[in-house]
């Protein structure tokens, strides 16, 4: 390989890794007449630090926290070492109250001080029995560390506080995975808990150089998010950018990583998703363990893994749970499934449109028996049938409980066949949308699958009006449009256009111990390999 | 985000203003399958257009799965424009995959106006097949709307396939008859089609007879009476009962535009032979007073040697296997040694033999001996100027044919 | 990309009155027209990488000053944009006979030109891409519809073998380097997006030899399905190489589907030379965006192609005949431009200057 390299780049085929390095940073960017453009600073307050004196620091924690009408902020008093004036600030619900009560209140109370300040660093070693404590004088990062769940203390009139982490709060446990299930495979998902995913994928990646880095996101709202990545392993340009680009994030609220994506993307308006959103921690740990980098949001039940390409989001994590040739045939079905949903509703009416020729005379002349009291005209038809699997579908998806399984079948079987009955549509127009929607459930990511459902729609409206010209303008519009688009600097198409080293498949499942290596256009540390 | 909309904005715009297309729903055309060409009584052409009719899968066929319309025209374009004031539905070609010629056009070459006619107007694809019917066109073609039989599609593509397979007849099409025709280098032989209505007649009366209505059978016109007798004709020599009025009569050789005869079943087997396109037939051998039947398969192409100087002489040899099916006697190897194989191999080239002679006298190069002759030159000033048509009427074939026995077990005995 | 266009330029754009009237040796002096193209190229090439000229318009401007250079790359931009009229003529022209027969030329036309326009826009990274994607279905589509018909193929319609008279050959190649010579000039007005000069070489050299290749055998397998008189009369006979089937079976109608993978071909290869020409007009004329250029020379070939579709061919008659006449000057202006640059360098090396 390193000689294959070699000789690529003696002929010029490629380039040595520092050109390719990016300008922009998580700091800011060349400004575009020169110099330099510092990202915007989130604004903060003016810079304050523990105040040397112990009232004045719970006056400022209650006029913050506005204590006389949040009940919420509990500001325990007691005696340190029986004798100085300490006090514990945490948020009731947030911080595990038993944690305070047995390692915090217990031991600080019941032991002794030394006669005379500093009390906190003795504290730190002697005195309490939390696992992990720290020191701070930063006012905001002290608020900061209340709001997130830890519990504060002060010590009489030291300049800083101890933060203990105690966070307690109420979560869902790790459960499965509502949205990617597989056959053979780990069923646990991530949850709304962001140390419970880390975790989860600690669990599975057992290496040293696993770097969780956290990142505050949001202007008012400082939701945690962690970005997850292999630092002996993953490109650091790529890291760069992946923090460069949250860094630049600038919003009130982060509810959700789906918000996060959008913000961080570089097409929002592309019909396709340029970060892969999943929620299995096996599918994570496996594309950072190839040097793709993820992110978790705190809150949020799912991980952005950057850079992503087509057959990144057309691929599952089961494809390589099994055996080569099931998980070929597998794969393959997938995509025949997704070409089936996208290009055959348009196929098909560009055929009885236009093109009648190329049916059969038994498929032109069960086509028109079965239409031959519709009113409708067959773009219509059709389009009206796609909308009405869009809402059994998102019916579905919001009805609760068992009654979402009825809708399908009610949707599917009556509904379809009272539609043939009124003559509101035709048979064989119903069997194309049945395919169709079929095809589309064959796609393993949300969001392509829903990309998928309008660009079908372009695709009819396209054969509506031009027939198979109409279909093969568009087809090479959307080429052309996907060859474009480029997700955190690797184009989507990759491997296939263009074409890189790698000899392992995009499309079939390649032997397994292709599988071990890393992807060759993702640009890992050198010699890197598993 | 307004360039990206505007740009959109404006390609939608652009591709609306691009105008339709043409789109016509699938459910406004009635679908003709097949054209017949008849001499017209008021105008040049009685153009009949064999439709299928829109039958689902589940719905019952009492009346059959096509039907026929017709009118007349100087062309085609004239009869499609009478009838498309008669039918509620545009009348689409894209299907037609066979055109029927009756005998009288095809004699007197009015096939060759079909020529001028531009067929992407009509999206009709000159890979649509030929053939020439005994009688009429019309006849033939209302043989072939069968009760109970739903799809007429595939029971002309059975006509096709299975006959041309049993090796009785020819198959061409249009692409393949002008190649010929305007190269120069062979002539087009094509499907010959009769009506047998007497079979059909007998069947249906024996069914009646059997369930009661005969009574209803007997009420006829002196005129329908006479007509029937007319029609009396045989399949290839043979009486029959039952299948189809419709039937396969053989060959129809042409001189360029012009046919000029037919061959029976038997004789195409011969000229298929010559062409490299039998793929299997039956052959039945006299030998020491006895019949024996020979399965003949897996022929190889012939092998000919073709001399133009003076007159143009070819010798063809064939090489092909057979299996002998029925044989009176012993049911041995022997047989075959002792005498079968000679007295086979000398039937096929002597009949031929027969066949070429009769092609070479109706002026009709249906095997295509043209074709070997324009091997041997280099460029076609010198082809050309050679005329190959001029020099046909003059050839001389020899054909010498090895048959080999593929199965020395005899697979019938008769005691 | 160069593949396909010479692919599309020597099987479908092709005249076939003037290629089959005298014989059919397409086979043989179509692929040689690619290959003497592409010698012509290479001696261009190498004169560029020795000179330290990468692209076109530095190669002009090397050898001939800045204010002829110029001038001497309009004729290649004019070169470019015709090359992308014939393959969108062709391509509307056989849309139209054999599937909308009843539609107009401007509404098929319209279709194509703005695709072309949309790829050429997003710039050659997109070209080159989709054109990588699209390379599978066509040749596909091209393949299927040489094997679909091979049992109707049949040796005696080369005959007379060859046909045409080795003069004519010659004449038929050199009349058809004009078609050849612009996809590979093409690319050299893009050399220093592709890596350096022997990258450009090695590209060109595989696309050439490639559909030389394929055009061989595409053009073998067109001469086997139909004789010379036939072809002579036929617009496109890739097109119809399943009419002469006889057995018919599940693929017999596949044309009218290939039909439209070629088409896509066509119009990335259109939109290839735009794009080229845009460029080279862009580095000889100062724009930095070559998008003006892209639109403005799509709606000049669009404008040319429904004119001719239309019948307006007198005023295209004087184009095709000062192409056939004054082609070959086009061919050596770059040509010329090359050979002065080696000249030089070789002075300078004697002289001991390099």
């Amino acid at each position: 390989m390193k000689g294959i390299k070699k000789i690529a780049l003696a002929l010029g085929f490629t380039r040595k890794r520092s050109e390719f390095e990016l300008l922009e940073t998580e700091k800011g960017a060349p400004g575009f007449l020169g110099g330099w453009r510092y990202a915007e600073e989130q604004k903060q307050e003016e810079k304050q630090t523990v105040a040397p004196s112990f009232s004045e620091n719970i006056g400022r924690i209650k006029e913050s926290f506005r204590a006389d009408i949040n009940p919420d902020i509990i500001i325990r008093r007691f005696a340190a070492g029986g004798r100085v004036e300490a006090a514990v600030v945490f948020m009731n619900g947030m911080a595990d109250a038993e944690t305070i009560n047995d390692y915090v209140l217990r031991e600080t109370m019941k032991k002794p001080l030394p006669d005379k300040p500093p009390y906190i660093d003795y504290m730190l070693k002697n005195v309490l029995t939390a696992s992990d404590v720290s020191t701070e004088s930063d006012w905001y990062k002290v608020k900061r560390a209340i709001t997130d769940g830890q519990t504060v203390m002060f010590v009489g009139d030291e300049e800083r506080a101890a933060i203990i982490d105690t966070r307690g709060y109420e979560h869902r446990s790790v459960g499965t995975t509502e949205n990617e299930k597989v056959v053979m495979g780990p069923q646990e998902g991530f949850n709304e808990n962001l140390r419970t995913n880390i975790t989860l994928l600690r669990r599975m990646i057992r290496r040293e150089d696993l770097v969780c880095e956290i990142r505050e996101i949001g202007v008012q709202n400082h939701i945690r998010a962690a970005i997850v990545y292999l630092d002996g392993s993953a490109n650091p340009a790529l890291v760069q950018e992946v923090k460069r680009r949250i860094a630049g994030v600038q919003t009130r609220m982060m509810s959700n990583i789906g918000v996060l994506e959008q913000l961080t993307e570089n097409h929002p308006l592309s019909p396709f998703p340029q970060v892969l959103t999943t929620e299995r921690p096996d599918r994570t740990s496996s594309h950072i363990m190839q040097g793709y980098v993820a992110v978790l949001l705190d809150g949020s039940p799912f991980a952005n893994i950057m850079p992503t390409t087509l057959f990144t989001l057309m691929g599952s994590s089961e494809d390589i749970y099994l055996r080569q040739p099931q998980g070929t045939v597998v794969r393959l079905v997938r995509y025949i499934g997704a070409l089936i949903s996208i290009l055959l509703p348009g196929y098909f009416l560009s055929l009885v449109l236009y093109h009648q020729g190329m049916m059969s005379t038994e498929a032109l002349s069960t086509v028109v028996a079965s239409r031959k009291m519709v009113f409708a005209p067959m773009g219509l038809e059709l389009l009206f049938l796609l909308l009405v699997f869009q809402l059994i579908r998102e019916a579905g998806l919001r009805v609760p409980g068992s009654i979402g399984q009825a809708i399908g079948i009610i949707g599917g079987l009556i509904l379809g066949q009272a539609a043939v009955s009124a003559n509101l549509a035709s048979s064989v127009m119903l069997i194309v949308v049945a395919l169709s929607g079929l095809g589309n459930f064959c796609i393993p990511d949300y969001a392509t699958q829903i990309s998928a459902s309008y660009i079908r729609a372009a695709f009819v409206i396209a054969a509506w009006i031009g027939g198979l010209l109409g279909m093969s303008c568009m087809l090479v519009a959307f080429f052309a449009l996907m060859a474009s688009l480029k997700s955190f600097g690797i184009p989507f198409l990759t491997p296939a256009s263009p074409k890189t080293y790698s000899k392992r498949p995009a499309i079939v499942r390649g032997r397994i111990t292709m599988h071990a290596k890393t992807d060759d256009y993702i640009n890992t540390r050198e010699g890197e390999q598993l | 985000m307004k360039k990206a909309a505007l740009m959109i904005l404006a390609l939608v715009l652009c591709m609306n203003m691009s105008g339709c297309l043409g789109a016509v729903q699938a459910d406004d055309y009635i679908y003709v399958v097949g054209i017949g060409f008849d001499k017209g009584s008021q105008y040049r052409f009685n153009v009949t257009f064999l439709v299928q009719k829109d039958v689902s899968g589940s719905e019952q066929t009492s009346t059959g799965g096509a039907e026929i319309i017709s009118a007349e025209g100087d062309t085609l374009f004239d009869a499609i424009t009478v009838l498309s004031a008669g039918v509620p539905f545009r009348i689409n070609f894209s299907r037609v995959n066979t055109f029927f010629f009756g005998e009288e056009v095809a004699r007197s070459g009015r096939i060759k106006e079909l020529s001028n006619i531009t067929f992407n107007a009509l999206k009709i694809r000159q890979s649509v097949k030929l053939m020439v019917c005994l009688g009429t066109a019309q006849r033939l073609m209302q043989g072939l709307c069968l009760k109970d039989v739903p799809n007429i599609t595939k029971l002309q593509f059975s006509v096709f396939h299975d006959y041309t397979a049993e090796g009785i007849t020819v198959i061409t099409n249009y692409a393949r008859m002008l190649e010929s025709i305007r190269g120069q280098r062979s002539d087009p032989v094509m499907m010959l089609g009769g009506v047998d209505v007497s079979a059909v007649k007998k069947q249906r009366s024996l069914e009646e007879e059997m369930t009661g209505a005969g009574a209803k059978s007997e009420e006829k016109g002196e005129e329908q009476e006479k007509q029937e007798e007319q029609e009396e004709y045989t399949t290839d020599g043979v009486r029959r009962l039952g299948g189809m009025s419709p039937y396969i009569a053989g060959t129809a050789l042409f001189d360029g535009w012009y046919m000029k005869g037919t061959l029976s079943g038997y004789d195409t087997m011969f000229l298929l032979l010559g062409r490299g396109e039998l793929k299997k037939g039956g052959l039945k051998v006299q030998h020491n007073e006895e019949w024996a039947v020979l399965y003949i398969k897996d022929e190889k192409p012939p092998r000919v040697k073709l001399t133009l100087s003076g007159v143009p002489r070819a010798k063809v040899e064939l090489e092909m296997a057979c299996n002998i099916v029925k044989y009176r006697g012993e049911a041995r190897s022997d047989e075959w040694e002792s005498g079968l194989q000679q007295t086979a191999e000398q039937l096929i080239s002597n009949e031929m033999a027969r066949v070429f002679n009769i092609c070479r006298e109706l002026n009709s190069d249906a095997f295509g001996f043209g074709e070997y002759a324009s091997t041997q030159f280099s460029d076609i000033v010198s082809w050309e100027g050679y005329d190959w048509k001029s020099k046909y009427p003059l050839m001389e074939a020899e054909f010498s044919v090895k048959l080999e026995l593929a199965d020395e077990n005899v697979t019938t005995r008769l005691e | 990309m160069v593949g396909v266009s010479l692919f599309t330029a020597t099987v479908f754009a092709m005249d076939s009155q003037q290629a089959y009237s005298g014989g059919n040796s397409t086979y043989i002096w179509m692929p040689l027209s690619i290959l003497v193209s592409l010698a012509a190229v290479m001696v261009i090439m190498s004169a560029m990488e020795k000179s330290g000229a990468d692209t076109l318009d530095k190669l002009f401007t090397a050898a001939f000053g800045r204010v002829v250079g110029r001038i001497a790359a309009i004729p290649l931009i004019l070169l470019f944009i015709a090359s992308a009229f014939f393959i969108l003529t062709d391509f509307v022209n056989m849309i139209h006979s054999f599937v909308f027969y009843n539609s107009g030329y401007w509404e098929i036309a319209l279709w194509v030109l703005l695709t072309s326009l949309l790829l050429s826009f997003m710039g050659l990274e997109c070209i080159s891409r989709t054109t990588l994607l699209i390379l599978p279905m066509f040749a596909a589509a091209v393949l299927a519809a040489l094997l679909i018909p091979y049992k109707s193929y049949a040796i005696y319609r080369l005959s007379p073998f060859p046909g045409n008279s080795l003069e004519d050959m010659g004449r038929l190649t050199l009349h058809n380097l004009l078609r050849t010579f612009g996809a590979m000039m093409a690319l050299l007005t893009v050399t220093d997006k592709l890596c350096g000069m022997r990258f450009a070489k090695s590209s060109c050299f595989i696309g050439a030899v490639c559909a030389a290749a394929f055009t061989a055998l595409t053009q073998f397998a067109i001469a086997m399905a139909y004789d010379y008189i036939d072809l002579a009369d036929m617009l496109f006979p890739l097109y119809r190489m399943e009419m002469i089937m006889v057995e018919e079976g599940y693929l017999f109608r596949m044309d009218n589907l290939s039909l439209f993978f070629w088409l896509m071909a066509g119009i990335t290869t259109a939109a290839y030379y735009i794009y080229s020409s845009a460029m080279l007009w862009c580095r000889c004329f100062g724009p930095k965006d070559t998008r003006p250029g892209v639109v403005a020379f799509i709606v000049m070939t669009g404008c040319a192609v429904v004119m001719q579709s239309e019948g307006h061919y007198d005023e295209f008659r004087v184009l095709y005949y000062s192409a056939g006449r004054w082609g070959w000057a086009i061919i050596s202006l770059p040509l010329i431009a090359a050979a002065v640059l080696s000249v030089r360098r070789g002075m300078a090396v004697r002289s001991g200057k390099v």
